[in-house]
């Protein structure tokens, strides 16, 4: 346990001094605030409260705390993506700079080293996502006055901790096939603008229509921010939208990818959860055998 | 790069030196020794294990008796000394308490505790080599193995990387290096040379200069008369100088009777390791 435990702080020390790469971990995020201070929330403001101008008036600041909420859990997924694809670049780093020939000739379980390169990933990943949602937390408060829930701070660092679990397991697997550290960069803007895409951060999957849509809404990026975003967002529907027609409700909540079809099935957060645990599962599944044989 | 016709038998407390050019081997044949690939024909037998027939279980029993520093510094740039060591001899040990006391014991042995705070990859070339010993060093082996462990080093700073090994020597530790500077084995108890692949030679580098070198004679004067009266060696004759091949070191006396009077300065040189491998392989170490 000590070997397992020692091997994961050194990870994460490794990690946290190399001020680069947690500021390339967390890009993502600053870009879509950008976009948000800039012109993406505008636009989604304006459009909400037109679409509900029928209805009465609704404070521009709870509609302006409702729209982050929306983008905030965007910023939680990318989050659980990008830092535990940073920290586990460190199995790439280790074979080049060839400490893992040190690991090597040392008598010990191959697979405390990988289980530590994917702990420290889950461990910081969960901590610096959950630090990122405090601070959404803040300028929420900053503008409309609310908190969120207790309930919803377990329920949201439950999800962060399935999220970085599922995606650590997925960058883990992809990684035992990269053999240079040159191909990180690549994978890092492939996955923070694809993935942005998949998980409906920069448009809205509800936006979207016919197979296109389709796809994108069965993925587990997608998955896993609506699920962010129900747990987010549903309370402060109910509240700022009291009044107004239930079906113009669900109109809102599926154009913003809230509720998710393929086709005409709509998925529940039952099956967003059982997407992820499937993910991880999987993945630590195929990187065992891929392991069994091969050294890290 | 395949290791054939590998022979060797190591004796506690010796001090060898592999020497062979880039490419013949010797990495190879390190990692031979440590389990790290098979050996297919010969024999080698170390601290108790024979190394054709080594099974995959017997593997980290062996490499907890063999410390093996390599070539290229393999520690954490952005981890302290002590952290590094920490972390590598956790490893070993599995108890905090044991690690920390080796940790303690040998940073002040090798008198690396001035830089025990700093990180790794602030170090100069000299300090990182000698944490990588310390490393090495972690879990009290009965073997250090070194790679290359002055390449890239300048000439005080391979002194004091010596001066450490000679304390570990004294205290009863075997050591086998390899190495590519060939005044540094003078020294040692035993010379293997290597070249494709195969062990050339193995003795002492006092027999080795005896057998497969020659002393020279090199005189400078009036060449042409000299040559006169060295019909009955081999020599080279250079611009300002002659070299005279010797059999013997003793050949030298009768042979300045006979030359004396055109000479105008002499110098013997002896038969170096430098000669050894060219009269061995035909090609020159560097």
């Amino acid at each position: 346990m000590n070997m397992f435990i020692d091997l994961t702080k050194r990870n994460i020390k490794l990690y946290l001094r190399d001020k680069s790469t947690v500021f390339f971990s967390l890009i993502s995020s600053l870009i879509i605030i950008a976009l948000f201070i800039l012109f993406l929330g505008r636009v989604y403001i304006e459009n909400t409260e037109s679409a509900f101008s029928d209805f009465g008036t609704i404070e521009r600041s709870s509609i302006q705390a409702l729209i982050f909420s929306w983008i905030l859990a965007g910023i939680i997924i990318l989050n659980s993506i990008n830092i535990p694809q940073m920290i586990l670049s460190r199995i790439i780093l280790d074979k080049e700079a060839k400490i893992t020939n040190d690991f090597y000739v040392i008598p010990f379980k191959r697979s405390i080293l990988g289980l530590s390169y994917i702990a420290s990933s889950i461990v910081v990943g969960t901590i610096i996502t959950y630090i990122s949602f405090l601070f959404g937390e803040a300028y929420i408060y900053i503008i409309s006055g609310e908190l969120f829930s207790f309930y919803t701070h377990i329920l949201i660092l439950g999800i962060i901790i399935l999220c970085t679990t599922s995606f650590s397991s997925l960058m883990f697997l992809i990684y035992l096939f990269v053999k240079t550290s040159s191909t990180i960069g690549g994978l890092t803007a492939f996955t923070s603008s694809v993935g942005g895409f998949l998980a409906g951060i920069y448009i809205s999957i509800g936006g979207l229509s016919g197979l296109t849509k389709d796809i994108i809404s069965s993925n587990p990026l997608a998955h896993a921010t609506a699920l962010v975003r129900g747990v987010l967002m549903s309370s402060q529907i109910e509240t700022i939208f009291k009044g107004v027609p239930a079906e113009n409700v669900k109109g809102f909540s599926d154009g913003m990818g809230l509720n998710l079809y393929a086709g005409t099935f709509q998925f529940t957060n039952l099956h967003y959860v059982i997407g992820l645990f499937a993910v991880a599962v999987i993945c630590f599944t195929i990187s065992y055998f891929k392991l069994k044989n091969d050294k890290m | 790069m395949f290791l054939s016709q590998i022979n060797l038998d190591v004796k506690q407390g010796e001090f060898l030196y592999i020497i062979g050019k880039t490419g013949t081997g010797k990495s190879s044949f390190m990692k031979t020794l440590y389990g790290d690939l098979p050996l297919t024909e010969g024999s080698g037998n170390i601290v108790g294990y024979d190394l054709v027939n080594l099974k995959e279980n017997d593997i980290p029993f062996l490499r907890r008796k063999i410390g093996i520093v390599f070539q290229d510094n393999v520690m954490d740039d952005k981890l302290s000394v002590r952290e590094n060591l920490l972390t590598r001899g956790i490893l070993y040990h599995n108890d905090r308490k044991i690690v920390k006391e080796k940790v303690d014991s040998i940073i002040a042995t090798l008198k690396i505790d001035s830089y025990e705070s700093q990180y790794y990859g602030e170090l100069s070339g000299g300090q990182r080599r000698r944490v990588d010993i310390a490393r090495a060093l972690l879990h009290s082996p009965e073997i250090l193995f070194l790679d290359e462990p002055t390449t890239g080093l300048d000439p005080s700073t391979r002194k004091l990387i010596w001066e450490t090994m000679d304390a570990l020597l004294k205290e009863g530790l075997t050591i086998i290096l390899t190495t590519h500077y060939m005044e540094e084995t003078m020294n040692c108890d035993k010379v293997i040379i290597m070249n494709n692949g195969q062990i050339i030679c193995s003795d002492t580098p006092e027999q080795l200069r005896v057998d497969y070198s020659n002393d020279v004679l090199k005189v400078i004067g009036n060449l042409g008369e000299i040559e006169k009266l060295i019909s009955d060696y081999q020599y080279e004759l250079h611009q300002d100088y002659l070299k005279i091949t010797l059999n013997e070191t003793t050949d030298s006396i009768e042979l300045l009777q006979r030359i004396k009077k055109h000479v105008e300065a002499f110098e013997v040189l002896r038969g170096n390791m430098d000669d050894v491998f060219l009269n061995l392989t035909g090609t020159r170490l560097d």
